[in-house]
């Protein structure tokens, strides 16, 4: 089943490359007519880990999240969404960070946030 | 004391060197917190025992990788960690930092001192794992230990280098020998690691004050994992205090270490197990469990002169439930040791104290290691316990017996009783042999039992004056000659005459009954 899954995941982001997000519905009903007439919408949890999965294999990233003090500009959306075609972007505005931003690519963290540095100081001056 | 303007220098100085660059971090998410197990997602790259640093500095381990999520225990406090939070890898695999400050001491596993004597600052990190010595760099046993027991350096002898296991019910005096084991390395040059896991911090408290009493702290670091820590601390303790070992062994010292107990920390290695859904076993203990000692205690070493000459000599101890030394920890370390002591209550109540069981007790490689004057002595007290052990059961029944057999049971009866020794009072090989000298040239046959103690007690001060030339030339020699022997039997007769009179037998009375 496990390799099953892992397929019919590849598929269909596959399948999704290039799409328009209105024909995305579309594309759902089909598939989950597929999986209904072979018996698979048990399996329907694992096929969705599996699409994280693919989704990264094919994208590089599946998922970004921009944590900055300040609202994002014009110019730095369009940079950031040029950098990671096809990933999950959250943006999201914090104050505390006082200045700067943390971007998390999957498991990668860049701290750039002046918040981060003050902490950093503060941990070489307790040593 | 520092200069204000040289702190303000300082200050500007590390200031100057900061960096402020951002960097790029390895995290993960917590997906789950339980009793301390959490379990993550993201960190792909985290290697197994790398540190993790949770929100707020608390640190963790991970130990479970699995394709998917990563199992970690939490070494601290767990209660402030949510599910959704960030967690950083350190790269580091988990070590403690380890100098010659840390004699002396009271740590806890991660090398934080407890004893409010400040920090340790060190650069030196020690793996808390590591692989054990192999075949090429070790060599046979050939020191002994002297614990100061004569009942345990005269049949039990321990070598340097040697896992010799002390097992027994509670209350049987385990941790009394240990810690007069640690007592008597005083002026032996001998390091010593006392490793307490899952133990009441109020007997820990106890023990630091005694050893600090007989000075025996100041070569002595005392590795705490308490009874309120959390299981986590109790399952790397062991590992802490060997790495802390082998930093001195590798310095060509020798070491006693002390695990006290084992069986806590089996305990605490099934809770974080079936935490970590690992399958359970045999009494719910994970697969892994033999392999979690047998690594452990086979790091205890004696390296070869090429590699130093230091040595790792391992106590662990066990306690029994109900006397039963079959039972699935007590069997596994038993078979990985290099021999047990087996303590009992039945004798510990009957008063014979250490209550060690001489004959399910033994030491497979020490004797090689034994000195030649404890040799010579204890080879007749072996047999003379042996074959008393035998009559014992038989004469209960029997009124008529002939003089051979009385005279074996009376022997037996006293060898017994020179064999009782009390707690934090050490006594050195050498006038261990010589009393053992005098038990065997029947010395003490003239004094009734329950006198023995106090001629053991009255002697050993006689010897310590009136016979100082005699325990320095058998402490010197290592060995009892015959001239030496005379030397002593000349000096007991002395003795005998002027120990009260009237406890000895008349033994013309007796002649004539």
């Amino acid at each position: 089943m496990d390799t099953n899954a892992k397929t019919i995941a590849r598929v269909l982001v596959d399948q999704l490359e290039d799409l328009e997000y209105e024909a995305v519905p579309d594309v759902m009903k089909e598939f989950v007519a597929f999986l209904a007439e072979n018996k698979l919408l048990g399996s329907w949890r694992e096929i969705e880990m599996h699409i994280h999965k693919a989704w990264k294999e094919k994208y590089g990233v599946s998922k970004i999240t921009v944590v900055s003090a300040h609202p994002l500009t014009e110019l730095a959306n369009e940079e950031i969404e040029k950098l990671a075609k096809g990933a999950d972007i959250v943006r999201r505005v914090d104050e505390r960070l006082i200045g700067g931003s943390v971007i998390r690519i999957d498991d990668k963290r860049i701290d750039g946030s002046i918040a981060g540095t003050l902490q950093k100081l503060k941990m070489t001056l307790s040593k | 004391m520092a200069q204000k303007q040289q702190i303000i220098d300082e200050l500007r100085k590390t200031v100057e060197q900061f960096k402020s660059q951002a960097q790029v971090e390895s995290v993960g998410t917590v997906l789950s917190v339980a009793d301390g197990v959490v379990r993550l997602s993201g960190l792909s790259e985290a290697k197994s025992m790398e540190l993790l640093e949770f929100k707020g500095g608390v640190m963790g381990v991970a130990l479970n990788i699995e394709e998917e999520s990563i199992g970690a225990i939490v070494l601290g406090n767990a209660q402030n960690i949510n599910e959704g939070d960030t967690v950083k890898s350190t790269g580091r695999i988990l070590s403690i930092p380890v100098n010659e400050q840390v004699v002396g001491r009271v740590v806890n596993p991660l090398g934080k001192a407890l004893d409010g004597k400040g920090e340790i600052t060190s650069d030196n990190y020690q793996p808390i794992e590591k692989i054990a010595p192999g075949v090429i760099s070790r060599q046979s046993v050939s020191v002994p230990l002297h614990t100061g027991l004569k009942a345990i350096d005269s049949l039990i002898p321990i070598g340097r280098g040697q896992r010799e296991l002390i097992i027994g019910d509670r209350q049987t005096g385990k941790t009394a020998i240990a810690i007069d084991t640690i007592i008597n390395q005083k002026g032996e040059g001998v390091k010593c690691i006392y490793v307490a896991i899952g133990q009441k911090e109020s007997k820990i408290a106890n023990i630091t004050a005694r050893l600090e009493k007989e000075g025996a702290m100041e070569y002595t670091t005392i590795v705490l994992a308490g009874a309120s820590d959390p299981a986590s601390l109790s399952y790397i303790a062991p590992y802490a205090g060997c790495a802390i070992a082998e930093y001195f062994m590798d310095k060509g010292e020798d070491i006693l270490v002390i695990y006290d107990d084992l069986s806590k920390h089996a305990w605490a290695y099934r809770e974080i197990s079936l935490l970590l859904r690992r399958p359970p076993g045999r009494e719910a203990y994970p697969g892994d469990v033999f392999y979690l000692h047998s690594r452990l205690l086979e790091r205890s070493a004696r390296l070869s002169e090429e590699q130093g000459g230091g040595s790792i000599t391992a106590l662990p101890i066990i306690e029994t439930q109900g006397g039963d030394v079959s039972a699935y920890i007590p069997t596994n370390v038993i078979s990985i040791t290099d021999g047990q002591i087996f303590l009992e209550s039945d004798l510990f109540y009957k008063g014979q104290r250490p209550a060690l069981n001489v004959g399910l007790s033994v030491s497979r490689v020490g004797s090689s290691a034994q000195t030649k004057a404890m040799k010579s002595v204890a080879k007749t007290l072996k047999v003379d316990l042996a074959q008393f052990r035998e009559l014992e059961a038989f004469a209960q029944f029997a009124t008529d017996l002939d003089e051979a057999t009385k005279a074996q049971l009376e022997r037996g009866k006293r060898s017994m009783e020179l064999m009782k020794q009390g707690q934090y009072r050490p006594i050195s090989f050498a006038a261990q042999s010589i009393l053992i000298t005098l038990l065997n040239e029947g010395y003490l046959d003239v004094i009734e039992v329950d006198k023995i103690l106090e001629f053991e007690d009255k002697f050993l001060n006689y010897l310590e004056t009136a016979g100082s030339a005699i325990l320095k030339k058998v402490t010197d020699d290592k060995e009892i000659s015959d001239d030496t022997k005379t030397q002593i039997k000349k000096l007991a007769d002395d003795f005998v005459k002027g120990f009260a009179p009237e406890q000895i037998k008349d033994k013309s009375e007796e002649d004539k009954d």
